[in-house]
């Protein structure tokens, strides 16, 4: 197994780490405002799922002989896709957004994509339910528009289904759902992470120190910010299992960090024990910390990664969508506490000792007059 | 040298553990049917963990709210329409709260104008519950004289904050156990402080139900209601009790099944990924530790079939993808502790300390770690599952017996069986569990090493200044 050999101090080098986690963030911004600029809709920059915006259901009744087979039931999920991208439709739509409603909308963002299928009820009323997106809410704030797109698209899927082209009894509904993840789901999910944030800050001052548990959190605060970051730089579908994804990963971040700064308070006694006056530097602290603990850290994310890696890259579309957004708070997570949190507590700690020596100077006259070194 | 005494404990204990596992896996994918080997039916445990929605489907109701019905506050001409808005959200919450405290974790309930939406996963019959929402009941108490006279209601169930069913030994019978809200208490105790020494009567729906002599002023915030029930008759009960808390009325319009919008491909490619990872990692971890990746790798083999028996037993976990992601997590961090506790060996050995005490030091010394590292995981998980709505409730529950399992699992099962395996072996052994007496670089305690980093950053730095 081969050794970490860096020579150089990992956390002094701090300036590039703190800016990579910018230029992501950066990156998402641009992402974000490219696809709400390109829909002209702020709520488009972000691929936000009908878990969170609502949206609407069809529900077509075609029997069990129809859907059972994944082949035929594929066909006609085709044939429902194509008629929610339909152009005429669009067009229509467009059309009675401007002469009925006076909203000047584009056709790309009338179209509706499908956020997921399933069947209901068994034998001849087994139906296909297709769950997709409503007109955005910045264009169309009580699903009027929706509504009228809504009556064009069952009018065209019952065209389809008519007894004209051979089908019989197919009847086709259509209705609205809100959002399942409601805004108090939302609420709790953020006051718990803010409330475990909180808890672990506490933890973590009382068994290590103050800037332990300071970079702690803002290493953790870090890795979810990376993590919805990524998510919006690849237009990955947001839902309610996101939330999810973002609690797991603070769960797990949190080890990584607490287990560098375990070896720096081990460092910090064997220091103290050595040479009692002097000053300690906590860079080589934070850095020897970090370097002792490399192993492990490695070890775990690459254990970690192994699993949730196959998962994505067997899994279907939308199980992807879940398992990347972990794989990138995973890899926030090893980032930030290699590079981040020990980088960070050095920082602070080290304005914090010096804070404490030019009080002690100021309390002990015969110091006033010496020059502080200007070196941190 | 060995004695041969010595080893007959390790021998016993490494074959039992080693049947343990290999039993716990032909379990885990083995069914067998009703006659074959003369046995009931037994499905492998795995396929009993419950799924959520998003794998295994349900059943869907849909309500609309009763405007016919609708409360004087909110039919009085101010502000009704915020009022009922208000009110269907409040409803929206209490039939949440409902269907997490009857098992339903993984229910979820959507509202669209007057409509409010409920999927629930398919356990426990739930066009059953369905029903019963739509058939709420409301609850009296009332001083009871005798059977003729009916006296004022002196409180309604609106205060009541959780229903539940318990079972009475001494009746043998079934009965409701209502849990007040904080208001709710205060008045029940107020109630039975003027009623002590007579009786106090429960109504449902404004008939007479039972009624029990007050003893006392029950503080507790509790009562039940005990009747010849049956299991049955006291949960629809129980769920009507609580339904009838509801602001609203609610009529039931339709209600379906739901197929997965997952499914099985999902499941598929979660064991999949479940198992090429696991062995991925044990390989990894023996090619890194050793005979130690070795004891690493039973204990995870150990991890994962409780953990996978756990979730099939407690009644709260309802699966969902999120969670099969959370499991294969939970894989790779199970090994986290004992990654960390061996690079701990290899540093005492190092040092030149004996193998065994290398180990027992190396326990010793990652312990504050780890316990630091999983307190604060704890912390994340318990406080899920008190302040999270429903679905996170259900995950942080999820993520609490992952933790405590891969805590146990760690710091014991591997102990015994690293022991167990280094019985057979002496110190000059050493190489077979991947430990060495020289650290080859920079690791630690090195002394000269780091005082030559330092310097030559010190150079580093005068040069560029």
């Amino acid at each position: 197994m081969k050794k970490f050999k860096i020579d150089r101090n990992i956390p002094k080098m701090f300036k590039i780490w703190f800016v990579i986690p910018f230029v992501i963030i950066l990156i998402a911004a641009a992402v974000f405002t490219g696809y709400a600029v390109s829909y002209k809709d702020i709520s488009k920059g972000m691929n936000i799922g009908t878990d969170f915006a609502g949206g609407s259901v069809v529900n077509v009744v075609l029997g069990e002989d129809e859907l059972s087979d994944s082949s035929k039931y594929n066909k006609h999920l085709d044939t429902i896709k194509d008629v929610l991208q339909d152009d005429e439709i669009a067009k229509q739509v467009v059309e009675i957004a401007k002469e009925k409603y006076d909203i000047t909308i584009d056709a790309s963002a009338v179209k509706a994509t499908i956020s997921y299928s399933q069947k209901s009820d068994s034998g001849a009323s087994m139906a296909l339910v297709v769950k997709y997106d409503n007109i955005s809410k910045t264009y169309d704030p009580n699903n009027e528009l929706t509504g009228e797109r809504n009556t064009l698209i069952e009018e065209k899927i019952k065209e389809i289904y008519s007894e004209e082209n051979g089908y019989k009894n197919v009847s086709v509904t259509m209705s609205n759902i809100g959002a399942t993840a409601s805004e108090s789901l939302i609420n709790t999910a953020i006051i718990s992470l803010a409330i475990s944030l909180a808890i672990i800050l506490v933890y973590v001052i009382i068994r290590f120190e103050l800037w332990s548990g300071l970079a702690a959190v803002i290493a953790l605060i870090h890795d979810v910010a990376i993590m919805v970051a990524l998510t919006i730089a690849f237009h990955i579908q947001v839902n309610s299992s996101f939330i999810a994804a973002m609690i797991t990963i603070v769960a797990y971040s949190i080890n990584n960090t607490i287990i560098i700064f375990d070896r720096v308070r081990e460092n910090n006694k064997i220091e103290k024990k050595l040479n009692t006056n002097a000053i300690i530097d906590n860079f080589e602290i934070a850095d020897k910390s970090t370097k002792q603990s490399m192993t492990r850290t490695i070890n775990t994310t690459v254990t970690t990664m192994f699993a949730i890696v196959i998962f994505a890259i067997i899994g279907t579309a939308s199980v992807r969508e879940f398992a990347l957004p972990v794989i990138f708070g995973l890899i926030a997570g090893f980032y930030s506490s290699v590079f981040i949190s020990p980088a960070l507590y050095a920082l602070m700690k080290n304005a914090g000792d010096k804070w404490k020596r030019e009080r002690a100077s100021k309390a002990t006259p015969t110091f006033v007059g010496q020059k502080k070194k200007k070196n941190a | 040298m060995i004695k041969s005494k010595s080893i007959v404990l390790p021998i016993v204990f490494l074959a039992v553990f080693s049947i343990l596992i290999i039993l716990g896996t032909v379990f885990a994918f083995v069914s067998l049917d009703n006659g074959e080997l003369g046995v009931y039916n037994y499905n492998a445990y795995p396929t009993r963990i419950k799924l959520g929605l998003d794998l295994s489907g349900g059943a869907y109701a849909v309500y609309r709210v009763d405007r016919d019905n609708l409360p004087d506050s909110m039919t009085d001409g101010e502000n009704d329409e915020q009022e009922i808005e208000m009110a269907i959200e409040g409803t929206r919450a209490s039939l949440e709260s409902l269907l997490f405290n009857k098992g339903y974790t993984e229910a979820q309930v959507s509202v669209y104008g007057d409509t409010i939406r409920v999927e629930v996963p398919d356990v426990e019959d739930p066009e059953r519950i369905f029903e019963l929402i739509g058939r709420p009941s409301s609850l009296e108490f009332k001083e009871y004289t005798d059977a003729e006279t009916v006296n004022d209601t002196l409180m309604t169930g609106d205060e009541i904050a959780e229903t539940g069913v318990i079972y009475n030994s001494e009746t043998g019978y079934y009965e409701v156990a209502l849990k007040f809200t904080s208001a709710g208490s205060d008045k029940f105790a107020d109630i039975t402080s003027d009623l002590t020494g007579k009786y106090l009567g429960i109504y449902i729906n404004g008939e007479y139900v039972m009624h029990a002599t007050v003893s006392e002023a029950i503080t507790g915030g509790q009562c039940t209601i005990s009747g010849s029930y049956s299991y049955e008759d006291a949960y629809d009960l129980a769920v009507q009790i609580q339904a009838g808390t509801f602001p609203l009325q609610l009529i039931m319009e339709e209600s379906s099944t739901l197929t997965a919008t997952l499914g099985d491909s999902a499941i598929r490619a979660g064991v999949i990924a479940g198992l090429v990872g696991l062995a991925l990692i044990m390989i990894y971890l023996i090619a890194i530790y050793r005979l130690m990746g070795v004891a690493a790798s039973l204990a995870l083999a150990y991890y994962t079939m409780t953990y996978v028996f756990f979730l099939a037993v407690f009644p709260w976990v309802q699966l969902t993808l999120s969670g099969i992601a959370g499991i294969l997590l939970s894989i790779g961090m199970a090994v986290d502790a004992n990654v960390i506790i061996f690079e701990r060996i290899k540093e005492e050995y190092a040092k030149g300390k004996s193998m065994r005490m290398s180990v027992s030091e190396g326990f010793k010394r990652s312990l504050g770690a780890i316990i630091d590292g999983n307190v604060t995981t704890i912390i994340g998980a318990v406080v899920l599952m008190l302040v999270g709505a429903s679905t996170i409730k259900g995950f942080g529950i999820t993520l609490l017996i992952g933790i405590i399992l891969s805590l146990i699992t760690s710091l014991l099962i591997t102990r015994i069986v690293l022991k167990a395996i280094m019985a057979f072996h002496s110190e000059k052994h050493a190489s077979m569990y991947a430990l060495k007496r020289v650290v080859e670089d920079d690791d630690d305690d090195n002394v000269s090493e780091t005082e030559q980093t330092e310097v030559s950053e010190k150079n580093k730095g005068g040069v560029t200044a």
